[in-house]
């Protein structure tokens, strides 16, 4: 096989043995490898109703098509299981190195059954896999995770690992890999801490096989040559992801408050300049990246001075700064410190912070309930304080660590109404009352409250369309126009794609569908046409909400939190605005072919999509 | 009438301060207003940022820019032909994107 290996490994943690075994080449072509390919074995392996953090889960790590291959930001891996927060299709991606240097293993991704009787780390080094013992590292934040393996094993092992968020079953633990970067979303570090996995610890020499090398290569350079002039990249390079803080929070859509307001009084005091300004010590990149939109960052100022690492990233300053009213940028890069080294996912940690701090106001949770501490917004320290009670699961930090949703569940009182989730997961930083397309795609996104799925602020929030989809303008933000609904669907398709070969979706902004199809097929020696390669990205993401259904999701879930549906925007230029999601719903469900009645893909449109054999459990 | 410019990220030092009030005419456009800015504030025709060419404004209504008129994007109104009021509150940004 060409761009990829055509082994996995499979590791029973029951009984501590890892074997090798070869994947299909036809799956791994139908599915495009990555999050596909790692569907695909969810579907057929995990039984429905199974438990998230129960032995029948699986936790599947799988490299894309093109990751290691060297074309713009071409080092990711997806991680799929079932999720603790939704009970739903989960999936995480990340960046880094670590994807590439698992490849370079000779293996394409790993999956985990079972529950190990004790804490361990999987060790791959080329040929040799073991299953170690990891008791010892059982309690350690992820560098001295990181730290101490390398010191058993070496240091040019590269690990992805848990903290003690993952390892206390936090509903939002992040998967860590190159200390700094998180498979972050959908609790898949509290899956990994439940089947007893401490990290993956890897080594690899072997090349990767490019189906036409010197093609591909000319080729890759020419994204490249291209995205040199690219204003996105500049922007991206110069601020971070953080750029568009500005952009969002003027149009009026930025949650401040627990999503009270969209209007934060304070932007400009934590937006991407005031990140450069103050804390910005290096651009951190990814592999293959000519962006490098990460932040090397020390804080200078206040109680956290000295300490460094990575980030924030715009969505911890959206959900620890606005959401939770804070404009102290030096607590929000040391909130977004802890979540990494503990391991937790920064947008829900933020956003299930800032919901407790509404439940205090409202009196819903008391000081009795606290322990004394007053969860008050705009509180600096508070922030970080519950970072660490969270992740130890210490005091009230052990209610916040179930997330927003079950918090809800918990405290009832009307709660619900502003508990800021879709399905379970916390939604990030862009209130949809700002853009209706917006809203649309978090209510039908496969993982929940999600920005990337369809990753749609793009063209909605900050005037930059994509070149992967033949159409992305929005004409009127505040009208919910059924004529723009295909374009979320578009980019859905497209841009599952990205997670399934292993590419920065950022890149769909500079690069168009035809020049990563080239790429795609030069690396692997397909054939994939335009259009096959879109069929093939709406092959996966049915598949995704076939397990979705399958595990009794109902077009009810599609839906989004009554805040947004009811409460009009109170300020702004989209004062007076909610989400009106009926007439994009009913388009949503008509051009993606899934059933009104039952929200399951149709068996019509499952069979157009090759997966009679899906379509057949789904419907029986 | 007087309407306030702010400039965002690459352009943010380009006005000479964190925001200014303008002068303009009664019924003045967005086009209008770059003019000025042009003329009274030195700010250049094409902005180049790194390797990039960044037009103001150019034929056919069209600017490389993206500009927001009390939180609308003036592409969503009438592009560089929407009409100023007075207290407006502009914003300019070159390209950006991420999140």
């Amino acid at each position: 096989m060409y761009g990829c290996h055509g082994k996995i490994l499979r590791v029973n943690l029951n009984s501590g043995t890892a074997k090798k075994e070869d994947v299909p080449a036809d799956d791994y072509k139908k599915y495009l490898g990555g999050a596909g390919l790692a569907t695909r074995y969810l579907w057929d392996e995990v039984p429905a109703k199974a438990d998230p953090l129960g032995e029948e889960n699986k936790l599947i790590f799988m490299t894309g098509s093109l990751t290691g291959a060297v074309a713009p930001s071409t080092g990711r891996f997806s991680v799929v299981a079932k999720s603790p927060q939704t009970g739903i299709w989960g999936q995480a991606n990340s960046g880094g190195r670590w994807g590439v240097d698992f490849k370079k293993s000779g293996y394409d991704g790993v999956i985990f059954e079972g529950i190990s009787p004790h804490p361990v780390y999987l060790a791959v080094d080329d040929n040799k896999v073991e299953v170690k013992d990891a008791s010892h590292l059982w309690g350690l934040n992820v560098p001295e995770t990181t730290a101490a393996i390398k010191e058993e094993m070496g240091d040019k092992f590269n690990i992805a690992c848990i903290g003690p968020g993952g390892e206390n079953l936090v509903q939002y633990a992040a998967i860590m890999n190159d200390l700094g970067r998180a498979a972050g979303r959908c609790g898949l570090g509290a899956v990994m801490g439940s089947k007893k996995l401490k990290a993956i610890a890897v080594r690899g020499s072997k090349p990767l096989t490019i189906f036409d090398p010197d093609q591909f290569k000319a080729h890759s350079r020419k994204q490249y040559e291209l995205m040199d002039d690219s204003m996105f990249k500049m922007s991206l390079q110069a601020f971070g992801t953080s750029v568009v803080l500005d952009l969002v929070s003027i149009r009026g859509g930025f949650p401040t408050k627990n999503w009270q307001t969209g209007i934060f009084e304070d932007a400009e005091d934590i937006n991407g300049p005031a990140i450069s300004d103050k804390i910005l010590t290096k651009n951190v990149t990814c592999f293959a990246c000519p962006i490098e939109c990460g932040r090397g960052t020390e804080i200078r100022e206040g109680k956290y001075a000295g300490h460094k690492g990575e980030g924030p990233e715009y969505e911890t300053v959206g959900t620890f700064g606005g959401m939770c009213a804070v404009n102290d940028l030096e607590a929000i890069t040391m909130a977004g410190y802890l979540c990494n080294d503990y391991g937790l996912d920064t947008i829900s940690a933020g956003s299930t912070f800032a919901f407790a701090m509404e439940c205090y106001e409202k009196g819903i949770l008391t000081a009795e309930d606290t322990g004394g501490l007053e969860l008050n917004f705009g509180n600096p320290d508070l922030i970080v304080d519950l970072v660490h009670l969270v992740a130890r699961r210490e005091g009230i930090g052990d209610l916040l660590a179930e997330g927003t949703k079950r918090m809800s569940e918990k405290l009832g009182q009307g709660s619900e109404a502003f508990a800021m989730h879709v399905k379970g997961l916390e939604l990030p930083a862009y209130d949809s009352r700002a853009v209706q397309l917006t809203g649309l795609t978090y209510a039908t996104a496969n993982r929940g409250g999600d920005h990337i799925t369809a990753y749609v602020q793009g063209p909605t929030f900050v005037d930059a369309p994509f070149l992967i989809v033949e159409e992305s303008e929005i004409k009127d933000p505040f009208a919910a126009d059924p004529d723009e609904v295909k374009i979320a669907v578009d980019l859905e398709d497209m841009l599952t794609s990205f997670d399934c070969i292993g590419a920065c979706k950022f890149m769909g902004l500079c690069i168009s569908a035809a020049d990563w199809v080239e790429l795609v097929n030069l690396a692997t020696g397909w054939d994939y046409t335009l259009e096959e390669y879109k069929k093939a990205g709406e092959r996966v993401y049915n598949l995704a909400r076939a397990f979705c259904s399958r595990e009794g999701l109902t077009p009810k879930d599609d839906t989004l939190p009554k805040r947004l549906l009811e409460d009009p925007l109170p300020e702004g230029p989209a004062e007076g605005q909610v989400n009106d999601l009926p007439v994009l719903l009913e388009r949503y469900y008509h051009l993606r072919g899934w059933d009104r009645e039952t929200g399951k893909p149709a068996a019509a449109k499952l069979k157009e999509l090759g997966l009679e054999d899906v379509s057949d459990k789904l419907w029986s | 009438m007087q309407v306030t410019v702010k400039a965002y990220l690459f352009l943010r030092d380009s006005l000479g301060s964190d925001y200014i009030i303008v002068e303009l005419p009664e019924d003045a456009t967005v086009m209008e207003l770059l003019r000025v800015l042009c003329r009274d504030y030195g700010i250049p025709e094409k902005l180049t940022i790194g390797s990039a060419t960044l037009t103001l404004f150019g034929s056919h209504n069209k600017t490389d820019l993206t500009i927001l008129v009390n939180g609308f994007n003036i592409r969503q109104l009438k592009g560089l032909s929407s009409i100023l009021e007075e207290g407006d509150r502009v914003s300019i940004f070159p390209p950006a994107a991420g999140g």
